[in-house]
């Protein structure tokens, strides 16, 4: 038996109990047909389908021994599988319902559901599907590995990801390993690493040894008419000095090494995970915003280089510092050391305490100047809607509450941050005047000399002074490791599309284009593409019908290989795409899509960029097919136009001429066209169709369109409706069914036209 | 009069009312008759979900079509307002949360565990917290966790000083 949940024994016992054996399958729901929380199971054998609901209720046993549980069934249905069509989950809100078709077209409610328990209830369905179909025939199959339930849990804990996209499980996840991944990329600077060892090294000894010279060995030997160094001013100035400027030159030292190492290292970084960006399947991107990812990774680049570069150096400067100080003070006076240092835990305890209300006075201040810049943005970037209908009042309140806002968490910041740290320092200064008052005390009594006691202050305050920073490290590990997962994250994501190694390269591409049961979905949960099955021809031009977001894009990005069809495949030349080769996918086909992308550059790299080597009248005569050339030239700099974020804006019409220009140079044996010319006026579109129809000659074409007029010639014609081929044949075959979907669209488009004063 | 054209021109609304029109349920589905057509499964939408969730009706067919707009459910008897409320209330289904007992952020997540209204103890994923708690006016908020299940806050000011505590930071 196959299960996707978690199925407790006393449920197998009740099927047992009434003799049901060998089920192939189990699903579990958190509802009822009545939407009411318990617990129902959908079982299948070979012939039949069982759906029980009930909840597990707990009774006392005898005095004293506890509770006892057992089944108790509300309701117990089954049916001939012979009778039902097909299963389906449809989702409605955040709930979801278990439904079956039955032969005779009536629908049949099994149970109801929150989408928790939606995504195992769909592999239910789709199991179901296969076992009523015959192709498993025993209780004891084997399912799809990415169905496997262990496939999305942690193996370690047992919990399932949060994203199933994303194996990474945030309780099991080490820091440490986080980290110890990061150091080989430290390890390509061997050298550099020592030097910057060896540089803290003697920072340390430096800063150690400052206090000394200047204090204990300035009073107590110079100073002290008993000593052998007394009245030698000059050589204790000489040493200072000297220790000084060594101690400089070794923080230039060591500042210049660092640096150099983390900017290295992040470049090396964001070029690694840059890489790995441009290896994932189009499936990463979706529902992640390109922009907001980019935005991450220089954002967690620029923690990492922070933590490596500031944080790091400091913290390993300090620390050492801090024991070796620690050691020497309790040398110097054993007493006087633990009751200054007493004070340090009772600090560090408050300053994390206040660390914590500081940070959400952060957060809050954070989002609160969020909400005040995006609201600024979106009201400047629609100023003249704005004026157009005369809002500008409206949308100064709107933006004076966001600023007083911002305004009041930014006053709550800044006053908690000047009146509680002076506070947590008098903790410290505590320490202080112990340090003053007892050594004081213990100078007068002549048990510390006066160079001893200066000395043993300057030490004292030297350990205090890292406290604050140590505090902040844990905030910024943690926030590094955040960083850290987030690129590793990424850099760990497999593709989904993956070449084959034996892929099969053709050389000669004739066009023929076949989809053979196609079934797609961007999610697992919804299908797009439902059973699809057409063919075209080589050299033949196919139109794409249907209401928006049927799945005509979809279909051509299945061509182009940019998802994996769930069910069935995609041929070309007879050979499944899964089994050709990127290069003979992406050097044959071309597609020029409604959402067109051009890069920073000029016009003419825009052009050139799927067939660099093209001369500059290949460029030209691309241009002018795709009717581009006569607004280029129009340009003060004509081809060497640039555009892109940041230079000319061409309109809609124009970004899309060039893009098909750009397809047209590339000269594909396959070219896609999707909604190519929808941003363009009719006298546009009809030159460029024309110029487009002398170019197909040779290619197979598939047209997108919504205007149904521009597919007439089509060799043949498919109608797409939620998903699934409702019609195929010629413009004339499908005007010939009365009641098909295309003859009614094309009808209602033709008078539309009409009225609008266009005829075809 | 089977349908209330309410506004023509570029476009129509029809309206449904109890005088052009009768709910039922067969096989636990909606049913509606609508003067000579009758259709065995509905759906309903609630066009404005936050606004008015008991008027403004859509009721579309299995494919998608809209049949009419109930403009308010009281305009039904008080059967059929039920029926419809209950079936509104199992397609909008918001558990409300009473307690928040837990709120972990980790690595881009965060983990709720939650005390219904109905006292159902429940834990949740939420990736993104900030975009996917939905502020509704100044008090109301909708939190989507990662498998598509909506919890909503009726009044987030209105919740136990430790509640507020945790939710304070994303919103």
């Amino acid at each position: 038996m196959v299960t996707f949940d978690k199925i407790p024994p006393y449920i197998s016992d009740v099927f047992s109990h009434k003799g049901i054996e060998d089920i192939y399958l189990m699903a579990y729901c958190d509802m009822d047909n009545e939407h009411v929380y318990c617990d129902t199971y959908v079982a299948l054998t070979k012939d039949r389908l069982y759906v029980t609901s009930g909840s597990v209720v707990l009774e006392g046993k005898e005095k004293g021994k506890g509770l006892d549980s057992f089944w108790k069934e509300s309701t117990f249905v089954s049916y001939d599988i012979e009778n039902i069509e097909s299963l389906k989950v449809e989702e409605l809100l955040s709930t979801a319902r278990l439904t079956a078709k039955t032969t005779e077209g009536e629908y049949i409610f099994l149970s109801a559901m929150t989408n928790f328990c939606k995504g195992n209830c769909n592999l239910f369905v789709k199991y179901f599907g296969k076992i009523k179909k015959g192709d498993i025939t025993t209780p004891d199959f084997e399912i799809d590995k990415e169905d496997d339930p262990k496939e999305n849990s942690c193996p370690k804990c047992g919990m399932r990801y949060p994203d199933r996209n994303r194996k990474v499980c945030p309780r099991c996840m080490e820091k440490g390993k986080l980290f110890s991944r990061f150091g080989v990329f430290l390890l390509k600077y061997k050298i550099e690493m020592v030097i910057l060892f060896v540089s803290l090294v003697f920072l340390t000894g430096t800063s150690i040894l400052i206090p000394y010279f200047s204090n204990g060995f300035f009073y107590d030997k110079i100073l002290d008419e008993n000593s052998n160094l007394y009245g030698e001013i000059f050589l204790a100035l000489g040493i200072i000095i000297f220790t000084k400027v060594f101690s400089v030159f070794s923080d230039m030292i060591n500042g210049y090494i660092s640096t150099k190492i983390a900017a290295k290292v992040v470049f090396d970084l964001k070029n690694t995970i840059f890489g790995a960006i441009e290896r994932l399947s189009m499936s990463f991107f979706n529902g992640r915003q390109t922009g907001g990812l980019m935005t991450q990774v220089n954002d967690d680049s620029n923690t990492i280089y922070g933590f490596f570069c500031d944080g790091i150096p400091y913290f390993l400067i300090n620390i050492v510092q801090v024991i070796v100080l620690c050691v020497i003070l309790f040398i110097m006076n054993p007493l006087l050391a633990a009751l200054s240092l007493i004070t340090i835990p009772i600090f560090y305890i408050a300053l994390r305490r206040t660390y914590a209300v500081s940070r959400k006075l952060h957060s809050r201040h954070y989002s609160g100047v969020r909400r005040m810049n995006s609201q600024l943005s979106d009201v400047l970037g629609g100023i003249r809607v704005v004026k157009a209908f005369a809002k500008e009042n409206e949308e100064s309140q709107r933006f004076y509450k966001s600023n007083r806002i911002a305004a009041q968490n930014n006053r709550k910041l800044a006053l908690f941050n000047n009146y509680v740290y002076p506070y947590i320092g008098v903790i410290l200064y505590v320490g202080n005047v112990i340090a003053l008052g007892l050594g004081g005390y213990m100078v007068m009594k002549g048990k510390m000399t006066y160079g001893q006691l200066i000395t043993f202050t300057a030490y004292v305050n030297m350990i205090y002074s890292p406290m604050y920073f140590f505090s902040h490290m844990i905030d910024w590990t943690a926030s590094t490791s955040n960083s850290l997962q987030r690129l590793f994250e990424i850099y760990d994501t497999e593709p989904d599309i993956t070449e084959k190694p034996d892929a099969v390269t053709l050389d000669d591409i004739k066009g023929r284009v076949e989809f053979r049961g196609v079934d797609f979905g961007y999610s697992k949960t919804k299908k797009v593409i439902d059973d699809v099955t057409f063919d075209i021809e080589a050299e033949h031009i196919l139109g794409i019908v249907g209401h928006t977001g049927a799945g005509k894009s979809t279909i051509a990005n299945l061509i182009m290989r940019l998802y994996d069809t769930d069910e069935g495949g995609v041929y070309i030349d007879g050979i499944n795409v899964k089994d050709l080769s990127f290069k003979s996918l992406y050097e044959n086909i071309a597609i020029v899509s409604q959402e067109t992308y051009l890069f920073i550059g000029s016009i003419l790299d825009n052009i050139r960029y799927a067939k660099p080597e093209a001369t500059y009248e290949d460029v030209i005569y691309a241009a002018k097919c795709a009717g581009a050339h006569d607004f280029i030239i129009k340009l003060p700099d004509g081809y060497n136009t640039m555009i892109g974020f940041g230079y000319k804006d061409l309109s809609g019409g124009e970004r899309q001429r060039v893009s098909i220009a750009r397809a047209i140079l590339r000269d594909p044996k396959i070219l896609i066209l999707d909604e190519a010319t929808a941003a363009m006026d009719t006298k546009t579109e009809k030159m460029i169709q024309t110029a487009l129809s002398t170019l197909t000659k040779g290619k197979t074409t598939i047209m997108i369109a919504h205007r149904l007029s521009t597919l007439r010639d089509a060799h043949k014609l498919i109608v797409i409706e939620n998903g699934k081929v409702a019609e195929q044949g010629t413009h004339k075959e499908l005007l010939e069914l009365p009641d098909g979907v295309y003859n009614k669209l094309y009808t209602l488009q033709l008078e539309a036209l009409k009225n609008a004063g266009i005829t075809e | 009069m089977a349908n209330k054209i309410i506004k023509e021109g570029a476009a129509s609304i029809v309206r449904l009312d109890k005088s052009n029109s009768e709910f039922g349920m067969k096989n636990g589905f909606l049913t509606v008759k609508k003067g000579e057509d009758s259709y065995d499964r509905v759906f309903l939408h609630r066009t404005f979900p936050f606004d008015k969730p008991w008027e403004y009706i859509s009721v579309i067919d299995p494919d998608n079509k809209e049949i009419g707009i109930i403009y308010d459910i009281a305009d039904y008897d008080s059967e059929t307002e039920e029926l419809l409320r209950t079936e509104l209330k199992r397609k909008y289904y918001e558990p409300r949360v009473k307690t928040i007992l837990s709120l972990k952020e980790r690595y881009g997540f965060s983990y709720w565990t939650v005390i219904t209204e109905e006292e159902r103890k429940v834990s949740f994923t939420m990736q993104d917290t900030f975009r996917n708690i939905i502020r509704i006016g100044d008090d109301k908020a909708i939190l989507l966790d990662v498998d598509g299940n909506r919890f909503v806050i009726e009044s987030i000011i209105g919740l136990d000083k430790k509640s507020h505590k945790k939710i304070e930071l994303y919103i």
